[in-house]
């Protein structure tokens, strides 16, 4: 009997804790690195791999940062939320290379759900680049709207 | 030159091109428009303040030129293809008037340099001024649907709308005189076929190009001023050289 209260204790525990990380990893600003080719010819450049966005909240801001382009200092890229299947979820956002972070709200689609962070070009010269930087889908920090 | 413009109008083609020049930047705005809106009017409640706290775009930023709408698919749309638009729209027409017989009728009444600044004049009024009806329907409507608005989607732009008329004012002009390059392509070359491919061809290499020439025509971006001096310098080579060698030695050729 002993037994079983201390193996209920246990994963009781472990629970919390792992929900505890989960809550905290969800509301912190975390910086997740990303690195893909913006394309020519309406093709977008997107992260592999996506992320949940746990919040119920479109004002828990997401983020992002450039800090590297190919396309040359101080050049405009701008970034975006979308599903996988390309629905947008944020508002388009222009950041220049070398700026620091800027943080944005989302649309309600974007809550509770997989999002990508994805790039293109804000000029439509058709050039082909490479962008790297930091982002968030969920940083704790909160906007007004 | 009435007579060109007589002739465009009453060519269906001619009429459809027009419609969709002017169709292509009001749908950029709708899209946009719904881009913007979209959220709030599916959810409400997600905007306690209601939409003027919304992401609503600066008008002249919304505006076609600036292209802030997602691909930039109505800008390639229009802008890639305006040596097509161009030549359906008038530049062809001297071809047209060789192949059903017309030219022989026209030198007998006009001589060859009065014939050649007809169809300049008219090549570059009627590019000119189809784009520049479109960009300022665009702009007015972009007026209408965002007024007040203040977002710049990150971008340190000003609401300074006499920038965007720069831009507007540059891009017509280089289409006009792109028209009269075609103009000139038409009549150097004398077959359709060599003559579009010469017309798109170094349009989107200029496009292309480290010193693309959408830099003199997209306001609002990193790019500089000298890209803007380039841009132009690019268009004036191309098209002073075909119009200085149309003038010298097309002209004074025997076509008869």
């Amino acid at each position: 009997m002993k037994k079983i209260v201390k193996v209920i204790c246990i994963c009781a525990c472990a629970s919390v804790l792992m929900y505890g990380t989960n809550f905290i990893n969800a509301y912190e600003n975390n910086n997740i690195g990303f690195s893909f080719d913006v394309g020519a010819w309406l093709t977008n450049g997107r992260v592999q791999n996506g992320r949940y966005r746990s919040t119920t909240d479109s004002n828990n801001s997401w983020k992002a940062q450039l800090k590297t382009s190919t396309e040359g200092k101080g050049t405009i890229t701008v970034f975006w939320l979308e599903h996988k299947d390309g629905t947008n979820v944020s508002y388009d956002m222009k950041l220049y290379q070398g700026d620091s972070a800027r943080y944005d709200s989302v649309k309600k689609k974007a809550n509770q759900s997989t999002v990508y962070l994805t790039g293109e070009n804000n000029n439509y010269s058709d050039n082909y680049y490479h962008v790297s930087g930091y982002w968030d889908e969920e940083t704790g920090v909160y906007l007004n709207r | 030159m009435e007579l060109e413009i007589e002739k465009t109008r009453r060519d269906w083609k001619k009429v459809l091109i027009l419609l969709v020049l002017i169709l292509i930047p009001l749908l950029d705005a709708g899209i946009l428009y719904f881009d913007v809106y979209s959220d709030y009017w599916f959810y409400p409640e997600d905007y306690p303040n209601g939409p003027s706290h919304m992401h609503r775009f600066i008008p002249t930023v919304a505006a076609f030129l600036s292209g802030n709408s997602h691909g930039h698919l109505m800008q390639m749309i229009f802008i890639f293809l305006m040596p097509i638009y161009i030549m359906i729209m008038n530049a062809d027409s001297y071809l047209q008037e060789k192949s059903c017989g017309y030219l022989s009728t026209c030198y007998t009444r006009i001589s060859r340099k009065t014939y050649l600044m007809n169809k300049w004049k008219s090549a570059f009024s009627i590019s000119t001024g189809v784009t520049l009806v479109a960009i300022l329907l665009n702009l007015v409507v972009c007026y209408v649907l965002f007024w007040g608005g203040t977002w710049t989607g990150g971008g340190n732009e000003e609401d300074a709308l006499y920038i965007y008329l720069i831009y507007v004012i540059s891009f017509c002009l280089i289409v006009g005189l792109y028209g009269v390059y075609c103009s000139c392509l038409c009549m150097i070359t004398g077959n359709r076929m060599i003559a579009y491919a010469l017309a798109v061809l170094p349009w989107l290499g200029m496009i292309h190009s480290p010193w693309s020439i959408v830099n003199a025509m997209q306001p609002y971006t990193e790019y500089g001023y000298e890209y803007f001096i380039f841009a132009w310098l690019q268009i004036l080579i191309l098209c002073g050289l075909t119009i200085l060698f149309t003038k010298l030695v097309w002209e004074k050729r025997d076509e008869l």
